[in-house]
């Protein structure tokens, strides 16, 4: 109360401020400690922390973090990478220097409370009685009336109309003055204290929930990140932490269907911590449902935990934004992976000579050696989709916006030199035209698109007559025959038929599909362009082609033989496009540039779900701090605070009683000013004004 | 300011907020609520509790809007009739809004986020006119278009939340999940704001610089909506979006986005008028220009308003990370420059309430928030790759 006297007309959080400056030098003590205190606790210091920490934020959203060490050494090279390790750059947020920025403006909140508090807790609750009147004069709002009524007619008439205005009052008799002091939205002062102390409390809580305490325990070398890529299982005691040995993190953890956990892991940094489960958890069923579009629209586990210790069991189905809270721990759907779905394979060669088709299985996620004419290559399964619905460009004719083109498989094939190949192929086969093609696209990087071979499909629905047509012309003893055959039929019309000349032709037929084998029309006519004169080209170009397509044709005609086909009559439209086909897609086969074209004869679809699991004490304080801080917002800027005193004596006269009325309106003068005539009206109504 | 206290009600005469209503503020919060009650009877097979909840809260929070500030009664009662007329029209069939000569030319969708387009432009026009040419006709001519602008901004969105379930009852959602929609957001909101200020300082003279930040998310939403990029379309959502939160967590921050916009506007006007005085001018334009108080004074409030708004958009922004994404913050680069901007904005306000700043430093450091808070609203979608990714460029 004694500071009422000294204080009167200060308020915090003035217009100016320079009262604030007043106030904190009245508590201003001395010795170093002090002012440390008050150099931590000033505003300048807050300022610049908050600057401070918004651009090492800035840092961090700019350089993406936590990524693999690699990455980062490919973009910034050896030297920069060092630097930026040493500087903690790709986890800054968990880094020293940033957690003790965070620290400094814990310290500064802190400080700030401890100065202002007690201010504001007084300002709060007390009705400043003991006013000096010439303080009350030089208020901005001020006013002063006479009248001969009582002073306790007066007080009550002044009381009232305070009362209706939304103010409490306080009054106080001295020597013959009468004093009343009331205040309105004083609730203010508390939003001081909400706002600010909600800061530290969410600051502390979330440090809770945060690694801190994992960044101690490694310092003290009782904790060593895993980088190698081993199993759960074979990670070192010194990488795991028990199940109760650690009371807040968040790691992910997946899981294929029908398989159980009990360890999530934490990453840090470039490795990553092995963190065990007081429970079991097991995925029975990962569901994906799509839009028409094709597009995702949910992703639901059917999970089952099973608690080690009671043996209590609960089962529940988790999705986005629905996730299982257990105890103190949540369990989040949040990714998900092929689970190791079982492909069976042919793998039919495509290289020269070769005939042979290989039949396997293969594990997605996997990779099998596979011996090839240019020596082992390694297959390396990357990804298996189930649909893939893309924009249907008869959608005009029927309807549907969208079509699904069925299932893909994405693979690698990596040759001893360590370079790979990216293919996607198509499982089931696809119209183009009233036509259907087996698809397989091919790319050499991430950043081309993929380029598509398309192979023709028989009336079988299979792939056989193509690589039955390819067997046969890598079949050198049968192509001599064919052409030999063949060269005797198309000479027939010149008689008499010299044998020269039919061996001749053979020959030519002979080499011309051994060159279209190998590497298509391209092939054949680099070879003209090689050997033939510029002036003769066109002429041999045609002939040549002529050549080629006779004996093509026949070797056809064997392989329709072969199926069992009856070739005596003419052979239908559909085998006589598929011909087309066939050539076509040999023709480009060379550019597909693969030991092997790979069909899924069947797949066996097995999924993994992703989970996040968390553990989070500190939540549910940081959500009390969040209330206190909108509340504290709200106060501070919604809550008006006003004051006006009212001061009753007898005149000089003493025949009549003099009424000062003041006020202010801390940061809303303009409305108080408004406020305070309002007050005046109703006032000259009742007393005479004075000038 | 003398004759406007003597009309307004004299709060220290006894008489409590209620009897102060009139009958058509019951009437029309009857309305209000009967329309919630109706909304909740016909789909409520279709929301959750805190759907429900919502519901309801929103429809408390309007009526309480519309008795503080009046002028809401009548824009809500406009908005509902000509929502209520297009989704009639529709009567379940989406394909009319290209046939039907009301919803092809007026209220589908498109039609009133175009009318909304230009009336926006139109107004911003309006208002500099009349600044130049102090004509007030042409001031109130540009407010009431700002007016209609904002009603048919909202009627767009309430239609198209409409057209989405027409589309297929499991793509509707409310349309404030890609940058389209919520540019639409951003120009009623900050336009709401700024009729308010309008209202409560009766001046019309910062509207030019307010409209002109409506303007141009007008053209960015041109450009984006209809030109290239085509991102009208109604989209379904992915899993992480459908969630109750999206309905709160979106619109209150733009509330903030909206308020700090308006801001920065407002010191633009500032940092004008302020370089006039200090050049000697003192031509009519320069008189016309609002006073360097209230300029202040109305940007310090739509500081304080955003700041409010801009937490709690935040709080519950972590509060749904904490049930799609596992944690309340994980230093996304959405959620770390929301935390930048409510670093910058906290700084701003104390320098002004315990430092005592005011004006030109202040006016300065709101028009450099406008960008910061640009780039946490678009500049992260556009560059930073992060698990906030809905409505990239």
């Amino acid at each position: 109360m004694s500071n009422d006297n000294n204080n009167d007309n200060f308020s915090p959080l003035s217009e100016t401020g320079s009262q604030v400056e007043r106030y904190r030098s009245t508590r201003r003590e001395h010795g170093l400690g002090k002012v440390l205190l008050s150099f931590l606790g000033s505003m300048e210091v807050a300022i610049s922390l908050f600057v401070v920490v918004g651009i090492a934020s800035i840092i961090g959203t700019i350089l993406q973090q936590n990524q693999a060490y690699n990455t980062y050494i490919i973009k910034f090279g050896p030297f920069w990478f060092e630097l930026f390790r040493a500087l903690e750059l790709y986890d800054i947020y968990s880094s020293w220097w940033f957690v003790t920025l965070l620290g400094f403006l814990l310290i500064s909140t802190s400080v700030c409370i401890y100065h202002y508090a007690p201010m504001m807790l007084r300002e709060w609750r007390h009705f400043r009685l003991n006013v000096s009147e010439k303080s009350l004069r030089l208020m901005h709002s001020s006013g002063l009336w006479k009248t001969d009524q009582s002073q306790e007619q007066i007080s009550r008439f002044v009381q009232q109309k305070l009362v209706n205005g939304g103010y409490s009052t306080r009054l106080k008799n001295e020597q013959g003055v009468l004093t009343i002091a009331a205040k309105k939205g004083a609730a203010n002062r508390l939003g001081y204290l909400f706002t600010h102390g909600a800061i530290i409390l969410i600051c502390l809580s979330a440090l809770y929930d945060g690694n801190f305490n994992l960044k101690l325990r490694e310092l003290a070398g009782q904790l060593k990140p895993e980088t190698r890529d081993l199993f759960a299982s074979q990670v070192p005691t010194i990488s795991r932490l028990k199940a109760g040995d650690n009371h807040a993190f968040r790691g992910s953890s997946s899981i294929p269907e029908g398989s159980t956990t009990d360890i999530v892991f934490l990453q840090m940094r470039n490795g990553f911590l092995v963190q065990e489960l007081p429970f079991n958890l097991t995925l029975h069923d990962f569901r994906i449902e799509h839009y028409e579009s094709g597009m995702p629209k949910s992703f639901e586990s059917d999970i089952e935990i099973e608690d080690k210790k009671t043996g209590k069991k609960i089962t529940k189905t988790i999705a986005v934004n629905h996730p299982l809270r257990y105890q103190d721990f949540a369990i989040y759907q949040a990714s998900f992976d092929d689970g190791g779905s079982i492909m069976d394979l042919q793998a039919w060669s495509l290289e020269n000579g070769s005939q042979k088709a290989i039949r396997f299985k293969q594990v997605v996620g996997q990779s099998k050696e596979i011996d090839t004419a240019q020596g082992k290559v390694k297959l390396e399964l990357t990804e298996f989709k189930v649909s893939n619905v893309q924009p249907n460009p008869k959608a005009g004719e029927t309807g549907h916006k969208f079509k699904n083109m069925g299932p893909t498989l994405t693979f690698r094939i990596r040759d001893s030199s360590g370079q790979a190949k990216e293919f996607i192929n198509y499982i089931l086969p696809t119209q183009q035209e009233g036509r259907s093609f087996f698809l397989s696209g091919v790319r050499s990087s991430n950043s081309e698109p993929f380029r598509y071979l398309f192979i023709p499909v028989d009336d079988q629905m299979s792939l056989k007559r193509f690589f039955d047509f390819r067997a046969l012309l890598n079949n050198n003893r049968e192509m001599q025959r064919i052409a030999g055959k063949t060269a005797e039929l198309s000479l027939q019309g010149n008689k008499p038929v010299k044998p020269e000349l039919v061996q001749q032709m053979s020959v030519v037929m002979l080499r011309l599909a051994q060159l279209f084998n190998q590497g298509g029309f391209d092939q054949v006519l680099a070879d003209i362009n090689k050997k033939v004169p510029e002036n003769k080209r066109e002429m041999v170009t045609e002939s040549y082609f002529k050549v080629l397509q006779t004996i093509l044709g026949t070797v056809y005609l064997e392989v329709l033989q072969h199926e069992g086909v009856d070739i005596s009559n003419k052979i239908t439209p559909v085998q006589e496009q598929y011909y087309d086909d066939l050539v076509n897609t040999m023709g480009v086969l060379a550019n597909y540039d693969a030991p092997f074209y790979l069909q899924i004869k069947s797949f066996e679809h097995k999924q993994a779900s992703g989970f996040q699991i968390t553990r989070s004490p500190g939540k549910n304080l940081v959500y009390l701090g969040c209330i206190f801080l909108v509340i504290g917002i709200v106060l501070m800027f919604y809550v008006a605070h006003k004051r006006i005193w009212v001061r009753i004596k007898s005149a000089p006269d003493g025949l009549a009683n003099e009424i000062l009325v003041a006020g202010s309106g801390d940061r809303h003068q303009k409305e108080f000013a408004q406020e305070f005539q309002a007050l005046s009206q109703l006032l000259d109504k009742e007393f005479s004004k004075q000038h | 300011m003398s004759t406007s206290t003597a009309e307004m009600h004299n709060i220290f005469e006894k008489q409590s907020f209620w009897r102060s209503l009139s009958l058509f503020d019951w009437l029309w919060a009857v309305a209000v609520w009967l329309g919630a009650g109706y909304a909740w009877q016909q789909y409520s097979s279709h929301m959750d509790t805190y759907e429900a909840g919502i519901l309801f809260a929103v429809a408390a929070a309007i009526v309480a809007w519309g008795w503080l500030w009046k002028p809401v009664r009548a824009y809500s009662i406009a908005v509902a009739l000509l929502s209520l007329f297009a989704i009639s029209l529709y009567a379940n069939n989406l394909a009319l809004g290209e046939s039907n000569f009301f919803l092809k030319f007026l209220i589908s969708s498109k039609s009133a986020i175009m009318w909304m387009s230009a009336l926006y432009v139109l107004a911003t026009a309006g208002y500099f006119i009349g600044l130049f040419s102090g004509s007030q006709f042409t001031n109130k001519t540009a407010s009431a278009m700002t007016w209609s602008a904002t009603v048919m901004g909202l009627v767009g969105l309430l239609v198209r939340w409409r057209e989405s379930y027409l589309m297929n009852v499991d793509i509707g959602h409310i349309p404030v999940s890609n940058l389209y929609e919520v540019f639409i957001l951003f120009s009623i909101i900050t336009a709401l704001l700024y009729l308010y200020y309008e209202a409560k300082n009766k001046t019309y003279n910062m509207g030019g610089f307010v409209l002109l930040v409506i303007s141009s998310a007008v053209a960015f939403l041109l450009w984006y909506g209809f030109g290239a990029r085509g991102a009208s379309e109604i989209q379904p959502l992915v899993p992480a979006l459908q969630s109750y939160w999206m309905k709160i967590h979106v619109p209150a921050n733009f509330v903030g986005y909206g308020a700090f916009s308006l801001a920065a506007m407002l010191g633009v006007a500032y940092l004008i008028k302020d370089s006039m005085i200090k050049r000697g001018f003192n031509g009519p334009v320069f008189r016309r220009l609002p006073e360097l108080d209230i300029l202040d004074d109305v940007m310090y409030k739509a500081i304080a308003l955003g700041f409010a708004f801009f937490t709690l958009a935040t709080i519950l922004g972590a509060m749904w990370a904490a049930e799609a994404w596992g944690g309340y913050w994980s230093w996304d680069p959405k959620e770390t420059w929301a935390l930048i901007v409510w670093l910058n904005y906290a700084a701003w306000l104390h320098l002004r309430l315990t430092r005592g700043w005011r004006g030109r430093p202040l006016a300065w450091w709101a028009v450099i928030g406008l960008f910061v808070t640009l780039f946490a609203f678009i500049g992260v979608n556009m560059f930073l790759s992060g698990l906030h990714s809905y409505g990239e460029l």
